[in-house]
């Protein structure tokens, strides 16, 4: 190795800590960045480069670097996003957050032809921002964000995986095996973006069907019983009544469960809720008024309003004691415990009915 | 209420005894706090607690959220009188409760 590369890595030595110490500073504020977007992404990942791939580094191409401060990738933070329509998101907030070095960052999606297809990624090389209090150590020292979809990480994984860092020297065949696979998962991002904008335009027009009482005919699934637990006005105001039994605040949880115990009771459609809740409300809330009184319990979950109103459908229907227990089996992890609380529940009816309540 | 913990990598188990209300949520609370971050894995072990109040039902929703984000929260071996409070406020729902 030759003396400038010898020093670059002394330089990489003493420097290491202080590369650690941004390495955990960025992934912090890239966490905080994309939480403040209200999007979900798959990883926020960092890693200092080790010495023996800096190293490597200057051997292949060390004619490139006159001192550490020439190599732009010694941090190196990941943003791997499920979306390929987030990827433009989340720049944005690394470009509000970080100082850009505009002349060495590169958008790998707009470099390829149109007719081409490969690794597409966006790749910034930052600074923090000097003057906002971060440490004056850290601010002169430049670090590379890559921003990309999933799909996008997973073939660039793969290719580096095999070896191939860059096309040449790659066999011709493998070349445009690798492209054609990249111009695959191009349009599964496309559709996965179509599957999630699909899902909300349905949730919107469920809400507002159920905004219009004309929902009767929905069908019974994760979105739709969703937004008739969050929006339907009956079933809140049941909700309200429940927890003021007890003065309990409500929190609102996923009622993902229920679609199970729906199909068991033969539930498929809103209008068929809607029915339950008028025609089992009343016991559903005497059950929950007994129950709950005699706790000193502050608190319920959204779907306790759906665990009464269930239990009010199996009474009024008739259904037997181990036929109840079979259907609290459903949720309950122990027979034993399913067959106990079917007993209970048929006790505090009887308890209810006889004006114990 | 006495709690005890258990690391193992980035699974933590913790154990508790006696009773988890108003007085001695706050223990949990802050052992929470001390141990939580960066685990993967939460394992509440029951098999020794009698009895859970509104504030301890408050702790283990907030871990379930925090816990969805980064891992899996389980809990283990919980008696018929917890599991009926778990079952009346609509938690078990959420809970990932197992013998």
């Amino acid at each position: 190795m030759n003396l400038k590369n010898r020093m670059i890595i002394e330089e990489y030595r003493a420097e290491r800590p202080d590369f650690v110490r941004l390495g955990d500073l960025v992934s912090g504020m890239l966490k905080q960045g994309v939480r403040s977007l209200g999007t979900e992404v798959l990883a926020v990942e960092h890693r200092v480069k080790e010495e023996q791939s800096l190293v490597g580094k200057l051997e292949l191409k060390g004619e490139k670097y006159r001192s550490l401060g020439d190599i732009t990738d010694i941090l190196g933070a990941r943003v791997i996003c499920f979306f390929s329509d987030d990827v433009d998101k989340v720049a944005a907030i690394i470009e509000k957050m970080f100082v850009i070095d505009w002349e060495n960052s590169v958008d790998k999606r707009a470099q390829l032809d149109p007719d081409a297809f490969g690794y597409l990624s966006l790749h910034y090389i930052c600074s923090l921002p000097e003057n906002e209090g971060y440490p004056k150590e850290l601010c002169g020292k430049r670090f590379e964000i890559q921003i990309r979809s999933t799909l996008q990480h997973t073939w660039a994984a793969i290719n580096h995986d095999l070896g191939y860092k860059s096309e040449f020297g790659v066999p011709r065949n493998i070349v445009r095996e690798f492209s054609r696979l990249a111009g695959l998962l191009e349009i599964a991002d496309e559709r996965f973006v179509d599957i999630r904008d699909n899902l909300h335009r349905y949730g919107d027009e469920i809400r507002a069907q159920i905004a219009e009482n004309r929902a009767d005919n929905v069908p019974l699934d994760l979105v739709s019983l969703k937004e008739f637990a969050a929006h339907n006005k009956a079933l809140r105001a049941f909700m309200e009544e429940m927890a003021a039994i007890c003065g309990a605040e409500i929190q609102d949880i996923n009622p993902e469960n229920y679609l199970q115990q729906f199909a068991w009771l033969g539930k498929k459609t809103l209008g068929d809720l809607q029915e339950m809740l008028r025609e089992d409300g009343p016991l559903a809330l005497a059950l929950a008024r007994y129950t709950l009184e005699r706790t000193d319990l502050d608190i319920l979950s959204s779907n306790a309003a759906l665990r009464y109103l269930c239990r009010a459908e199996l009474i009024n229907r008739g259904y037997s004691e181990d036929k109840i227990a079979e259907f609290l089996a459903l949720t309950a992890n122990n027979p034993k415990r399913a067959l106990r609380q079917a007993k209970h529940l048929l006790d505090v009816y009887s308890k209810v009915k006889g004006g114990q309540a | 209420m006495t709690i005890t913990t258990k690391r193992e990598g980035s699974s933590l188990t913790i154990t508790l005894a006696g009773r988890l209300d108003t007085t001695t949520a706050p223990q949990l609370e802050a052992e929470l706090k001390r141990s939580a971050d960066g685990i993967n894995l939460l394992v509440f072990d029951f098999s020794a607690l009698d009895y859970i109040s509104s504030a301890g039902l408050r702790i283990l929703l907030n871990m379930q959220k925090q816990m969805n984000k980064q891992g899996t929260m389980i809990i283990r071996h919980v008696n018929n009188v917890i599991a009926d409070i778990f079952d009346i406020t609509g938690f078990a729902d959420i809970l990932t409760i197992e013998e």
